[in-house]
């Protein structure tokens, strides 16, 4: 009886812990998206964060702490190094650009046996990753959303996103508001790559590959990208439906791809909006109050 | 604002052989109102997309106060003080007025992203401020009681004076309007005028792009005109209106 | 020299299958403006369903034409269910790419389900076996069946696209949409039919390619949809001679790399070369064939 609760709860506490971790995820791609940044790069800085740090607790005996940081310091650094020319490609290319990233890195990863184990990948990693950690990192990520879209700097991104030329002529500099989503959405992906890397015991480059990418940026798209809460909903939606559906791993991916499908087709505002229709409406009308009464600044 | 003398010295643009801009050069006084005419194709746009940093110049060079602009990004050249609104009106209609012209105020925000994130006072400070200014500013074109309407529900006359309104929040020195007044009726046209000549009052430098002659002589100090990329012919309205190269290069494109 | 050559013919064979799905998949751009991350598991389908067939005892041919068949109506459904209502309805691009990579998941699944996540193969019979010996270089008769096959479509696709009467409208509508419906070219029905035509072409490389590895399983369209999307970047995103030129360069460049660097490296240099071109020429190696868009 024992025996079976305990593995009720330590599923059940994985779990929570997987939502935490994707709805941070969620908010670093959702950077990314916020000026038309279609990134498939998420796998392969999750797999630098990851591998970096795990290197540094398991061989340099470095704390915790540090060694995530430093995760999270390299995929910027590798997302530094590839902005320059991939920044300049438009849409589709950009895209496809971030895609190869991922797969080199996971190359890398499958063949660079002394360092990342190769295609074994690594065990035995500590768990270091507690819950207290990923919900302080899930709800930081959700406050740093929060704040940068009710300021002049989310109006920015907001002007990016729907007419580059127009916010250029506005005096904003899309090209450094881009390197610098771009740079904090790999950030992001460092670190949830090391925390997930102390999470699970093993890691190994399947991991982090297409797969990964994919799902990252389906968290804020399906769950609506408009919605502060969107990412978030997002994530938890697509991180529990496929512990529901475990019963077949076939059928999983069958009724996942079904619904992701429907909701593209039926929800084009992601899941939020079946709940934001009362919301929505009344954030259209009463916006900012002019100085008269002056009490709050542009809140959107 | 105190206006700034824009100074074009041949300039050249070309597109994969086809010669957008031959060789332009003309200068725009510090608080007058320049006005750059010519028939349809004749490079007036490609000009202004020059000055404001859209494309580099082939050639020669663009200088706002002797200083030199020509290599510089967009984005730098709007915060040297240079403002414009645009042929097709590119705004977000999605928001409303005041967001939309709220926009223009982004590069005078003093709040930086720590204070964004910390939300300290300076950032909701910086936002009353800028936010009270637009107001100002939303006041003086006349359209205050739109403030909160949707832009894409708005007449076209109305959301060519919100796209001004935005140019203005920009605090610009030089204010570059790409034909403002076309597709306008006359009252709005005159509305325009008045408009023109109010920012005019307040020391900025224009310069006004159009296809419409007599609108154009009716608001501007001096007239530049432009065929086949190259300046033709500068003047008074009055001078360029008898000028027969001027009435010749008119005269096979009868304009609406 | 033996050698060189053997390598050649070996490029030259996975080549012609590298071109045959790329060229579907650059149909699809060059027309429809949008990547379609589904392809790989329409080559997926193709190769298993080709695969059963050959498997009842049906003749190479017939697989092949199975494999067509399916993969070009699976193509057309994708469209007429889930890329055309989303193109209706307006929105983001990103939406038909996040669709096409669930379709992709939900075919996969399928094919799991229905035919077993195991890894199958051909029954050795007289082709398969066969080789000849010319001056040294060994040549298989899947080899040279693969790229005349795949020659064959080719040759059937330009036909298509040269001169009939739905090339011509494929291409109109690849140049500009406004323009082809100002000449009266039904986009719908065009539309349908490109989509058809990739599936077909994704539907048959998967056949050629699980018969010159002896691989057929659900998993396959991942990797060559990696390879598919290398190749139209070497080629220009919607530029078939491209497409072509691209795949058959792709798998000599696959070859040769393997015989000089570690093979598990030898994906590492397709993406290598993906982000240089990407980053150096965007519009790909052979942009100068491309048609310039309205």
């Amino acid at each position: 009886m024992m025996a079976v609760l305990d593995n009720f709860l330590l599923s059940y506490g994985n779990l929570v812990n997987l939502c935490l971790l994707n709805i941070f995820l969620a908010y670093g791609v959702w950077l990314a998206l916020s000026v038309n940044m279609f990134t498939l790069g998420t796998g392969g800085f999750m797999a630098l964060g990851a591998y970096s740090s795990v290197f540094l607790t398991m061989h340099g005996g470095w704390p915790f702490s540090v060694a995530v940081l430093v995760g999270g310091l390299l995929a910027a650094l590798a997302a530094l190094a590839i902005a320059t020319p991939v920044l300049r490609l438009r849409g589709d290319y950009f895209m496809l650009a971030t895609f190869a990233f991922t797969e080199v890195v996971r190359i890398i990863a499958l063949n660079w046996d002394s360092v990342t184990g190769g295609a074994v990948g690594i065990v035995g990693i500590p768990q270091l990753t507690q819950t207290w950690q990923l919900a302080v990192l899930a709800a930081g990520a959700l406050y740093f959303a929060y704040a940068v879209r009710g300021s002049y700097l989310g109006r920015a991104i907001a002007a990016i996103r729907e007419d580059d030329v127009m916010s250029q002529a506005m005096g904003i500099n899309v090209l450094g508001y881009r390197l610098s989503l771009f740079v904090s959405s790999a950030f992001v992906g460092g670190i949830a790559g090391a925390m997930a890397a102390h999470l699970n015991f093993f890691i190994g480059p399947s991991d982090f590959g297409l797969l990964r990418s994919i799902d990252a940026l389906s968290y804020p798209i399906l769950g609506g990208f408009d919605a502060l809460l969107g990412p978030l909903v997002g994530a938890i939606l697509t991180t529990i439906l496929p512990e529901l559906l475990r019963f077949s791993n076939q059928w999983r991916e069958i009724l996942m791809g079904l619904l992701v499908i429907g909701v593209v087709l039926f929800l084009p505002g992601g899941a939020m909006s079946l709940l934001s229709f009362k919301w929505r409406s009344r954030h259209r009308q009463s916006k900012l109050v002019l100085p008269d009464s002056v009490e709050q600044g542009a809140e959107r | 604002m105190s206006g700034a003398t824009l100074e074009l010295y041949r300039i050249a643009k070309h597109f994969q052989g086809v010669v957008a801009v031959d060789s332009v050069s003309m200068v725009a006084e510090a608080g007058k109102v320049t006005g750059l005419i010519g028939p349809n194709g004749s490079g007036k746009t490609t000009t202004m997309n020059i000055v404001t940093g859209l494309y580099p110049t082939d050639a020669g060079r663009v200088t706002i106060d002797d200083v030199e602009i020509s290599r510089l990004l967009p984005h730098q050249i709007a915060a040297l003080g240079v403002a414009r609104t645009f042929q097709n009106i590119r705004l977000l209609n999605e928001q409303t007025v005041i967001q939309n012209v709220m926009l223009g105020a982004h590069r005078h925000h003093g709040a930086s992203l720590l204070d964004v994130i910390l939300r300290l006072p300076k950032m909701a400070r910086s936002e009353r401020q800028e936010l009270r200014r637009c107001d100002d500013l939303l006041a003086l074109i006349g359209i205050r009681h739109l403030a909160d309407v949707q832009v894409g529900s708005l007449s076209y006359g109305d959301r060519r004076r919100v796209e001004i309104a935005r140019a203005l929040a920009t605090q610009p020195r030089l204010l570059l309007l790409d034909e403002p007044a076309a597709g306008m009726n006359f009252s709005e046209k005159q509305a325009l005028a008045a408009l023109i000549e109010t920012i005019q009052e307040m020391g900025v430098t224009v310069l006004l792009i159009e296809h419409d002659i007599d609108f154009v002589s009716h608001v501007t100090d001096h007239i530049v005109v432009l065929n086949f990329g190259r300046e033709i012919a500068e003047g008074t309205p009055a001078e360029i209106k008898q000028m027969p190269s001027v009435i010749e290069a008119y005269l096979g494109t009868e304009d609406a | 020299m033996a050698a060189l050559f053997q390598q050649i013919v070996n490029g030259l064979s996975i080549g012609s299958i590298y071109a045959v799905f790329a060229i579907g998949c650059t149909l699809i751009f060059g027309v429809l403006n949008i990547i379609n991350l589904a392809q790989g598991a329409f080559l997926m389908v193709g190769a298993c369903i080709g695969l059963e067939v050959a498997l009842a005892g049906f003749p190479v041919p017939v697989a092949l034409f199975a494999a067509i068949l399916s993969g070009g109506i699976l193509g057309a459904l994708s469209e007429v269910l889930m890329f055309q209502p989303l193109r209706k309805r307006g929105g983001h691009r990103w939406m038909g790419l996040v669709a096409s990579l669930a379709l992709a998941r939900v075919l996969v699944g399928t094919a799991q389900e229905v035919f077993g996540t195991q890894v199958r193969g051909y029954p050795p019979n007289a082709i398969t076996g066969l080789t000849w010996e010319i001056a040294g270089v060994r040549i298989q008769a899947i080899q040279v069946l693969i790229i005349v096959a795949a020659v064959l479509l080719m040759l059937l696709l330009a036909f298509t696209l040269k001169r009939t009467s739905i090339g011509r409208a494929i291409r109109t509508v690849a140049f500009s949409e406004t323009v082809a419906q100002i000449v009266g070219v039904h986009v719908g029905r065009t539309n349908l039919i490109t989509f058809f035509i990739a599936g077909a072409l994704a539907g048959a490389a998967g056949l050629l390619f699980g018969m010159l590895f002896n691989v057929v399983s659900p998993f396959m369209g991942d990797s060559a949809l990696v390879k598919g999307l290398t190749v139209i970047i070497l080629g220009g995103l919607g530029n078939i001679p491209g497409a072509v030129a691209g795949g058959f360069l792709l798998g000599l460049i696959e070859v040769f790399s393997a015989g000089y660097v570690s093979s598990s490296f030898r994906d590492a240099i397709g993406f290598g070369l993906i982000f240089l071109i990407l980053l150096v020429k965007p519009t790909g190696l052979f942009s100068g064939f491309e048609e310039r868009r309205a």
